[in-house]
């Protein structure tokens, strides 16, 4: 018989958004700990009993005990679950670290920490091979010791790591290669790993579950949980479901000189849900004349109040600038001559980069401020 | 536009008969009058046509109307614009009313409204209010005022420079910008460039975070360093466990038995050792009794050679002394006889001496004695002359003087004095008493008395040279002189003199010889004569001298062969008793061996006794020996394998610090491990890991805003920097045509000099000699004469593009000195020959020197009638 359960890995809880204001960085806080109640809402409608979290469920070594007990309460709220927290490389079972405070602190009785590698049986004939972090760095594949541990005969075996998988993707400087055949040399029936963001398959048996919520602007797809059906010698099914609140979204708009970047943007913003739940890095690339740029940023301005965040990047979007688009906007003899001159530097090619930028915003800004004068 | 006339009524203090201003020429109008005549009345009548409207009610037009009149204002202005002439007529307060008249017509082409816009227009404006004439007029007590843009002649200034309206709206619109940019730009920067406001804020933010974060990152790092403190201790505790403990407790229970032992063998060598040492001395001491009589027996044998041998040179000693005895008794004698000899010859040397010695005291006597009286005789001799070299005499040269003084006074008296010559008489003639011979002649002085029978005659002869007074006092002074030698005249004055100078020379002589007979004096030689033995008649008589020295040699002679006698006898005296000394040493040197060679037999004993002895202390000796090597051997073995006792303590001691140590231990880390828990617990409250995550991510944000002020503050000063320099660039070029046309001017009256301009047309700086003045910097003269230039220079300007406005100055030029009016009267005049200029002056004098029209008020009545 099938052992379903929820495989969720990364809350990185007390993650720091105060790099957003203020009020948007309280929302994505909160988000990660709503998030919790969201998994135990979708455990609840597909009968699931059991969370596996693998590693990083906080985001720094030693929370607050304020932030140790808030995930606590919610999971302890949610008692027909029995939570699984394994650690991470953020958050790894060091002597008197976070982990022995929790104990200390008392566990609720549905959740059960796996810091120590040895198997353990959620229920009869499934068995868990958990390999916790015990150092931010170990050094070395954890899950190598799978293939020793003992484990009742006939169990369904379920890996629980967290780490890079070798040559799956970059390794970062706090990751443990895994062995990406793993799960077939340690005989398990799957392997739930955590580390990476988005929800993404690296072979049949070995799934990352991402983040529950996003917490950076991805170049993966995070805001998921996978609900899994593992069983003794089957390949296991695998449901991706949503979780995340926020979405958090790399743009890019190639202008084109000559055509309106709005609809496109608007297309954009009202793109992957409510845009007062929408982040977005927006890369801007291309060729505006002057006016159209000023009508862009202008756009931009007006956009901006209805997304819950809003970051432009012009580097890559280039003035288009001469002296008879220069009419259109200054007409004045001091002034037009002040705009020609500032004209020359955005165009001068032996300028460096951000010189050329300064002096296109200088650009923006003469446009406006004449623009304003003409008007009043 | 020119004007041709102006006329007015009831206007200050022309009532109905009104004022007329006529035949206003194209160049220079000069109207010169006095204080009160209605100059400035003119002058403002003219601008209130041009610039009120008509149905203005203003007070200064109010003020402008005459006292002795209710009716309206009346002002009439005849104008010429592009050859055509107009009259603008205007009322004001009662009938207002305006008109224009076109006088070749003499239309009426404009009324009410029209006419005051048709003006306006003509002023350069669209309307009249903004048309002020500020530009290019100066009213009385104005003169310091520059002209400036602000005002419609300012803007017909500019169309005349550009042609163009938009251009000088944009010329506001770049400074409204330009200062917008600046208002922003402030925001970020100060003037000097240094953050200020929102910029200043950021990067106050952005530190303050980051010394947030470091504080945050040593507490977070503090709590890391607590926790490994932690783990570490608690390994340390547990090494301290009970299992540890007893193993401890095990290991000091066997160093303790093994210090036991230690101590054990240790008595146990004390022991052997002991006995070794015990066998050692027998041993010893028996080898030293072997040893000791041995030594003795050789001893002995040493001593009995030394003693025989002392013996036998004690004996030949002896022998050789009592030779020696017999020897010296002949000595002895034949030293004694030279003895005798030589105190016999010593006897009479002594005696031959004794009266010797005694005659010579006697020849010394004599010669005292001679010598004595020898001195007595030149004492006496020398105190006669000592006395007569006393003597007191005045001055010989002195007296000579006085002697030639003498003669000399009397030689003039003589040569004064009045001869008598008794010539014949018959009876005698007496001079004072004494006869004069006939014949002879005698002087006559002082008063003489000449009597020859009954005659007696007192002549008295004058003495008028003082010749005579001179001559008594002569005779006076010689006279002292003479009395005061003794003597009568000067011969024995003299032999006075020589008398005394032998005394004296015989006095040295005499004491020379008194020191050569007694060179002690006197009294010594007399006592040295007291001293001399008294000399008897026998004495001296029946001695014989002595040969004291063939007695002398003799009694040498026999000393010497005495004393040869006795050094030979001494020598054999003393090498007998040499040999005594030798013989007594000898025999005491017997006498100590014999006393060291009696114990030593006795100790040894019987001489028969002795060898048997010998090899009895030698078997004792081998024994104990033995016994010796064997006691050393067993000590040695024993030594071997004895345990170190320090080593066995030190242990001991070594383990009972370390329970001691690890007991502390385990009080002292379970105090820290308590406080590094409160620590965590502490830490754990405190979140600081959180805390520093949400500092860091502020940090980020405020840098990000940071850079992004700073961009904006830079794009806004590169803004900025390039607007200035535009409306630089952009102003030059606006009024280098200006320039071009006041420069000069100005120089003609302020010497090589340049004007600069601000925005609104004003002139701001003057520069001369290379160095900018600002204008409120300048005299109030040179101020002025600036305003006037400025203004003949815009009309110039004006009028080279064809727009001409006239200019008008009521009462300028009030601050310039004589020089600079003279200059200004000759730019005025240069200047009127392209523009219409209108002076109005109370200085009548001055500005007659103005030149230009002069212009006449007549009666407005009169105007008319001749128009």
């Amino acid at each position: 018989m099938a052992f379903r359960f929820i495989h969720t890995a990364d809350w990185q809880i007390g993650r720091s958004f105060k790099r957003f204001e203020p009020e948007l960085a309280a929302q994505l806080a909160a988000a990660r700990l709503d998030v919790i109640e969201k998994i135990g809402e979708i455990a609840k409608a597909n009968a699931v009993n059991h969370v596996l979290v693998a590693g990083d469920v906080w985001d720094m070594a030693a929370p607050s005990d304020r932030l140790l007990r808030q995930p606590l309460d919610r999971m302890a709220a949610l008692d027909s679950l029995t939570w699984w927290l394994m650690p991470g490389n953020h958050d790894p079972a060091q002597k008197h670290g976070l982990w022995d405070r929790l104990n200390a602190m008392g566990l609720p009785a549905n959740v059960k920490t796996l810091t120590v590698q040895e198997t353990v049986y959620p229920e009869p004939g499934v068995a868990v091979l958990p390999a916790p972090y015990h150092s931010k760095n170990p050094g070395k594949d954890l899950t190598a010791a799978y293939q020793t541990m003992e484990v009742k005969d006939g169990s369904i075996r379920i890996g629980l790591a967290h780490g890079g998988v070798e040559g799956f993707f970059d390794q970062s400087a706090q990751s443990s290669a895994l062995d990406k055949d793993r799960a077939n040399r340690a005989n398990l029936d799957y392997l739930a790993l955590g580390d990476w963001h988005g929800a993404v398959e690296v072979n049949e048996k070995t799934w990352y579950s991402g983040t529950p919520e996003p917490d950076r602007f991805p170049s993966n797809d995070p805001g998921w949980v996978l609900i899994v059906d593992a069983d003794r010698g089957a390949v296991p099914t695998v449901k991706r479901v949503r979780t995340g609140k926020y979405t958090w979204t790399r743009d890019r708009i190639d202008c084109v000189e000559g055509i309106d970047p709005k609809t496109e943007l608007t297309e954009l913003f009202d793109a992957h849900g409510p845009r007062h739940l929408r982040l977005s890095r927006l890369e801007l690339r291309g060729e505006l004349r002057l006016a159209e740029r000023m009508e862009l940023l202008t756009f931009l301005d007006t956009e901006r109040v209805s997304l819950a965040h809003l970051r432009e990047r012009y580097n890559g979007l280039s003035t288009v600038v001469d002296y008879d688009s220069l009419d259109d906007i200054i007409s004045d003899g001091a002034l037009r001559d002040a705009a020609g001159d500032i004209v020359n530097r955005v165009n001068d090619k032996a300028l460096p980069d951000e010189d050329k930028a300064i002096a296109a915003r200088a650009l923006d800004l003469l446009a406006t401020l004449s623009q304003k004068e003409a008007a009043s | 536009m020119k004007l041709r006339a102006l006329r007015v009524r009831n206007v200050g203090p022309f009532g109905e008969e009104g004022c007329a201003l006529d035949g206003l020429s194209d160049g220079l109008n000069v109207v010169r009058e006095s204080n009160e005549a209605g100059k400035t009345t003119l002058y403002r009548a003219l601008k209130l046509v041009l610039f009120d409207a008509h149905n203005s009610k203003k007070q200064h037009i109010k003020d402008l109307r005459c006292d002795r009149s209710t009716d309206g204002l009346y002002v009439e202005l005849d104008l010429e614009i592009d050859g055509q002439t107009y009259r603008l007529v205007k009322q004001y307060l009662k009938g207002d009313k305006a008109a224009v008249i076109d006088l070749n017509s003499n239309r009426v082409i404009a009324e009410s409204k029209d006419a005051e816009a048709w003006i306006a227009e003509r002023l350069g404006s669209d309307k009249l209010e903004t048309s002020s004439p500020g530009l290019l007029w100066i009213g009385q007590g104005d003169s310091l005022i520059q002209p400036t843009s602000q005002d419609g002649a300012g803007r017909k200034l500019f169309e005349s420079l550009e042609g163009e309206i938009e251009t000088v709206v944009g010329g506001d619109q770049a400074s409204a910008v330009l200062q917008q940019a600046r208002a922003r730009l402030l925001e970020y920067l100060t003037v000097s460039g240094n953050p200020r406001a929102q910029l200043k804020d950021a990067m106050d933010e952005v530190e303050r975070l980051r010394e947030e974060a470091l504080e945050l990152g040593d507490q977070v790092r503090d709590s890391e360093a607590a926790r490994g403190d932690l783990v570490e201790l608690e390994k340390k505790l547990e090494g301290l466990s009970e299992e540890n403990e007893s193993e401890h407790s095990k290991a000091l229970e066997v160093a303790r038995k093994a210090l036991y032992d230690a101590h054990q063998v240790e008595e146990k060598v004390k022991g052997l050792r002991s006995g070794m040492e015990a066998a050692d001395a027998c041993a010893a001491m028996t080898n030293a009794e072997l040893a000791t009589f041995r030594g003795r027996l050789r001893e002995l044998m040493d001593l009995k050679d030394r003693w025989a041998k002392k013996n036998d040179e004690a004996a030949t000693a002896r022998q050789r002394a009592d030779a020696s005895e017999e020897d010296l008794k002949l000595d002895r004698e034949q030293a004694a006889g030279l003895k005798q000899s030589y105190e016999d010859a010593k006897s009479a040397f002594a005696e031959a001496e004794a009266t010797s010695r005694k005659i010579e005291a006697i020849s010394k006597r004599q010669s005292t004695k001679s010598a004595l009286a020898k001195a007595r005789d030149i004492t006496r001799n020398l105190t006669s002359a000592q006395k007569d070299a006393a003597l007191e005499l005045p001055d010989l040269e002195e007296i000579n003087r006085a002697h030639e003084d003498l003669i000399k006074c009397r030689s003039a008296a003589d040569a004064t004095r009045p001869s008598l010559r008794v010539e014949a008489a018959s009876a005698p003639v007496t001079l004072n008493e004494e006869q004069i011979r006939e014949g002879a002649s005698t002087l006559l002085s002082g008063r003489s008395k000449l009597a020859y029978q009954d005659l007696v005659l007192s002549i008295e002869t004058p003495d008028s040279e003082g010749t005579e007074i001179a001559l008594a006092n002569a005779h006076e002074r010689i006279s002292a002189l003479l009395e005061e030698c003794g003597v009568e005249d000067v011969a024995a004055a003299r032999e006075l003199h020589e008398k005394r100078t032998s005394a004296i020379a015989a006095a040295e002589r005499l004491q020379n010889d008194l020191y050569e007979a007694a060179p002690d004096g006197m009294a010594a030689m007399e006592t040295a004569l007291d001293a001399l033995p008294a000399q008897s008649g026998d004495d001296g008589d029946n001695l014989e001298p002595p040969d004291v020295t063939e007695l002398s040699a003799a009694r040498n002679d026999a000393e010497a062969d005495w004393l040869q006698a006795k050094g030979e006898l001494d020598v054999a005296e003393q090498s007998l008793s040499d040999k005594r000394a030798e013989i007594r040493q000898l025999e005491d040197q017997v006498r100590q061996l014999t006393e060291q060679i009696d114990p030593i037999k006795q100790a040894l004993g019987p001489e028969e006794e002795r060898v048997e002895k010998e090899e009895r202390l030698t078997r004792t000796h081998q024994d104990r020996v033995g016994k010796a090597v064997a006691a050393k051997d067993a000590y040695d073995a024993a030594k071997e394998d004895q345990p170190s006792v320090e080593q066995a303590i030190a242990r001991v001691e070594r383990l009972e610090q370390t329970a001691r140590n690890r007991s502390q231990d385990r009080t002292r880390f379970s105090e820290e491990r308590g406080k590094l828990i409160g620590q965590l617990n502490q830490a754990g409250q405190n979140g600081a890991e959180e805390k520093l995550a949400d500092v860091q991510a502020e940090l980020e944000r405020a840098g990000s805003r940071e850079t992004a002020y700073v961009r904006e503050g830079r794009a806004l000063s590169l803004l900025v920097e390039s607007l200035e320099a535009a409306v630089s660039k952009r102003r030059q070029q606006y009024f280098e045509p200006v320039k071009n046309v006041v420069d000069p001017l100005i120089s003609k009256v302020l010497g090589s000099a340049s004007v600069s301009f601000d925005d609104n047309l004003g002139p701001a700086t003057i520069e001369r000699n290379g160095i900018d003045e600002k204008l409120k910097q300048l005299s109030g003269g040179t101020r002025e004469q600036i305003a006037i230039l400025t203004r003949l220079g815009f009309a110039k300007v004006m009028a080279a593009q064809g727009v001409h406005v006239p200019v008008v100055l009521d009462d300028a030029l009030v601050y310039s000195d004589d020089e600079r009016i003279e200059k200004m009267f000759d730019v005025i005049n240069l200047v009127a020959s392209d523009i219409q200029i209108i002076a109005f002056s109370c200085r009548q004098k001055t500005f007659e020197q103005l030149g230009g029209t002069h212009i006449h008020k007549t009666k407005y009545i009169e105007a008319l009638e001749g128009a």
